[in-house]
């Protein structure tokens, strides 16, 4: 059974215009054990998707799923008491703009404490001070903050974005969760620690069996950390499978424009040709298409493509599209 | 911080040269001889119109004469009262405190009661509670001080009889004035019966302190409310809910602290209303400050006590500011760290 099993996620705003669905049916599943990137543009929904799961849109957000179960739990009908108690100890979130998720009239070392649940410890309570400070010293270490003394007693706005986005790192990791969704983790991290922090994330989920959903739009990092993927373009999920088997086949044409845009030093691109991309942008949550959201950009586009295309299967590798590239081509080629 | 606090000291002493210069303008634009206006002597002797011609330097130029006021006022020397024949600093100092325990016991109302309040609305963001509040505040907000100050006497004074309409204290009682404030005095005071005095000073202290703290109550709410709803949709709330943490301890602990900031500015900006509705208040309640005292000096034309309130109202409320600005800033860990005290 999946730990993370979500199905027809919805997810609509409130606007004077009516409600837009801002994320439309939108299929993710993810494995204990497991790590699966979602990928896609700025803008694409994944943001909201995790914050969907975590429950903390706010009140103009309407999301409405035909399942959104966590380990066989059903988020939705959660109240909102044991909803936080689920999210306390089981999924833990480490968000985008650092900074600004951290309280900036609380120093991190307090911020860092509170996050510490002592209740199950076992720790007698007149050692549980000492017991969270070399907590903190460990987590802080492991997410490769050398300096904690310092770090500890700083307030937010004296910390780097890379500083803060670790601390946030370090409270994720703080409650041993089941599940770790990360939300750009390494956007404003230098490069070196960046590997850093995906080691961190391997290790706890190959050691403690942590399972990580990795949001991010830097394909190398998906490419080489991930298992699975599921690539969402303009609020809809439009392919998922096994990393490799996408990077090596990709059906759908935005996953395929996707992977193209990566530069290739053994691609011969001519002196100041143009870079591989899709023409146009991605629409405005006011204008959305009708059927395929990539229907205006997509090279393959028919009259069919008006209606959204049903969700298809191949050998465990998830596509939308009426018209998938060398879906034909891989079809012969097995014959 | 060093630097931003430095700079609005600076801006202190400027405020103040301002408004010494606007008082003396105004004084000289009331009718009447200047060296009466400024000393309340009333018909001087020839010797002391040489000796106050030459202290307030009348025949020298407007620079000079403005020096030797700004002297002569900080010195404390705020020349005699042409009703009462007093000096005004005395009356001053017999006043004053009257005023600052209302407006005190006022505030520390208006921020018990409109906090709590304020966070409750924002809590229960367009439930039934929030409406509840926001419509109560939206009445209290609209009712005028006098209106509302002549219904309580009427009500709690003359029909029910459980409050006393006038004074700061029944006269039965007799308390040596120390500081001015009546609850410390009595406290400071080796009276017999100092628990019934305790009871009869809050008795009298009630219904204007109430009737004051009206406006300033509803103003905290809608502030504290809106801060709140800011607050409770930043980012470091959402992380900290997705982290577990309990509401109350989010509230309690990061959404209000935070919050503060802008209620602690707006409250330091509605001082000057407050204490307005304090002279009236005073004048409804017959309580003994400074509202009464300036509006008898208003209806007998009695210069130098007009000009001395109005020099000690602006006084308060610019140390006030000050007060408050600095506080704001020690408060806040991220102006604290920065050079001019901005964001």
């Amino acid at each position: 059974m999946p730990l993370l099993d979500i199905r027809n996620l919805t997810i609509e705003l409130d606007t004077p215009q009516g409600k837009i669905k801002a994320v439309d049916r939108v299929n993710l599943s993810i494995n204990p054990g497991e790590i699966r990137g979602l990928v896609g543009e700025s803008g694409s929904g994944k943001s909201l998707v995790a914050k969907a799961i975590m429950g903390i849109l706010s009140d103009r957000w309407h999301v409405s799923a035909d399942r959104l179960r966590y380990n066989g739990i059903d988020l939705l009908s959660l109240s909102a008491k044991e909803r936080r108690k689920i999210m306390g100890r089981e999924i833990a979130m480490v968000f985008q703009e650092p900074s600004s998720c951290l309280d900036p009239n609380d120093t991190v070392g307090h911020q860092l404490h509170e996050s510490l649940s002592t209740v199950d410890s076992g720790v007698p309570f007149f050692q549980r001070k000492q017991w969270r400070e070399v907590r903190i010293r460990q987590l802080l270490h492991k997410v490769g903050i050398r300096d904690h003394q310092r770090v500890v007693t700083s307030y937010p706005h004296e910390l780097s974005e890379g500083m803060c986005q670790k601390v946030l790192i370090a409270m994720a990791i703080a409650y041993k969760p089941r599940l770790l969704i990360a939300d750009e983790p390494t956007a404003v991290i230098e490069s070196g620690a960046q590997i850093q922090i995906f080691k961190l994330f391997k290790k706890l989920n190959q050691i403690n069996d942590v399972s990580i959903l990795l949001i991010d739009h830097d394909l190398e990092h998906i490419k080489n950390w991930t298992q699975t993927i599921t690539v969402m373009y303009s609020g809809q999920s439009v392919e998922s499978g096994q990393t490799k088997q996408i990077f090596k086949q990709p059906f759908h044409p935005y996953t395929r424009a996707l992977l193209q845009s990566m530069p290739h030093f053994d691609d011969k691109l001519g002196h100041k040709s143009q870079l591989n991309a899709l023409s146009g942008c991605i629409p405005t949550i006011q204008h959305l298409p009708i059927g395929c959201r990539l229907g205006p950009r997509c090279p393959n586009a028919q009259r069919l493509c008006v209606e959204m295309p049903k969700m298809q299967k191949s050998k465990g590798h998830y596509f939308s599209c009426h018209f998938p590239v060398s879906y034909d081509n891989n079809e012969k080629n097995h014959e | 911080m060093w630097l931003y606090i430095a700079r609005r000291f600076n801006l202190f002493f400027l405020t103040l040269g301002v408004l010494f210069a606007l008082v003396l303008m105004m004084n000289k634009a009331m009718p009447g001889d200047s060296l009466v206006k400024l000393s309340g002597v009333n018909t001087p002797s020839k010797e002391q119109v040489v000796e106050l011609t030459s202290r307030y330097q009348l025949d020298d130029s407007i620079i000079n004469q403005y020096i030797a006021f700004i002297n002569q006022r900080l010195s404390g020397d705020f020349g005699i009262s042409l009703s009462s024949k007093q000096p005004i600093i005395n009356e001053i100092i017999q006043h004053l405190p009257a005023t600052i325990e209302l407006c005190f016991y006022a505030m520390i109302l208006a921020l018990s009661i409109g906090i709590p309040l304020g966070v409750i609305a924002s809590f229960k963001y367009k439930k039934i509670t929030d409406h509840a509040i926001i419509t109560v505040t939206l009445v209290g907000y609209s009712i005028p001080i006098f209106c509302l100050g002549v219904i309580g006497i009427m009500l709690f004074g003359l029909e029910l009889q459980w409050l006393p309409v006038a004074g700061r204290i029944n006269l039965l009682y007799q308390v040596d004035m120390v500081t001015g404030f009546t609850i410390i005095d009595i406290l400071l005071s080796d009276i017999s019966y100092k628990s019934l005095a305790l009871r009869d000073a809050f008795a009298h202290l009630t219904m204007p302190a109430l009737t004051l703290a009206l406006f300033p109550i509803t103003v905290v709410i809608r502030i504290t409310r809106h801060a709140m709803l800011d607050e409770l949709n930043t980012n470091y709330i959402k992380a900290a809910e997705a982290r577990g943490i309990s509401p109350t301890n989010i509230i309690l602990h990061h959404a209000l602290p935070n919050a503060m900031h802008p209620v602690l500015a707006q409250v330091s900006l509605q001082l000057s209303t407050l204490l307005t509705s304090a002279m009236v208040t005073e004048v409804i309640f017959s309580w003994p400050g400074i509202g009464t005292w300036l509006m008898s000096a208003i209806y007998q034309r009695d210069y130098p006590v007009i000009t001395a309130g109005i020099l000690v109202c602006a006084i308060f409320l610019i140390v006030i500011s000050l007060v408050s600005d600095l506080l704001s800033i020690v408060s806040t860990p991220k102006r604290r760290s920065v050079r001019h005290g901005k964001n």
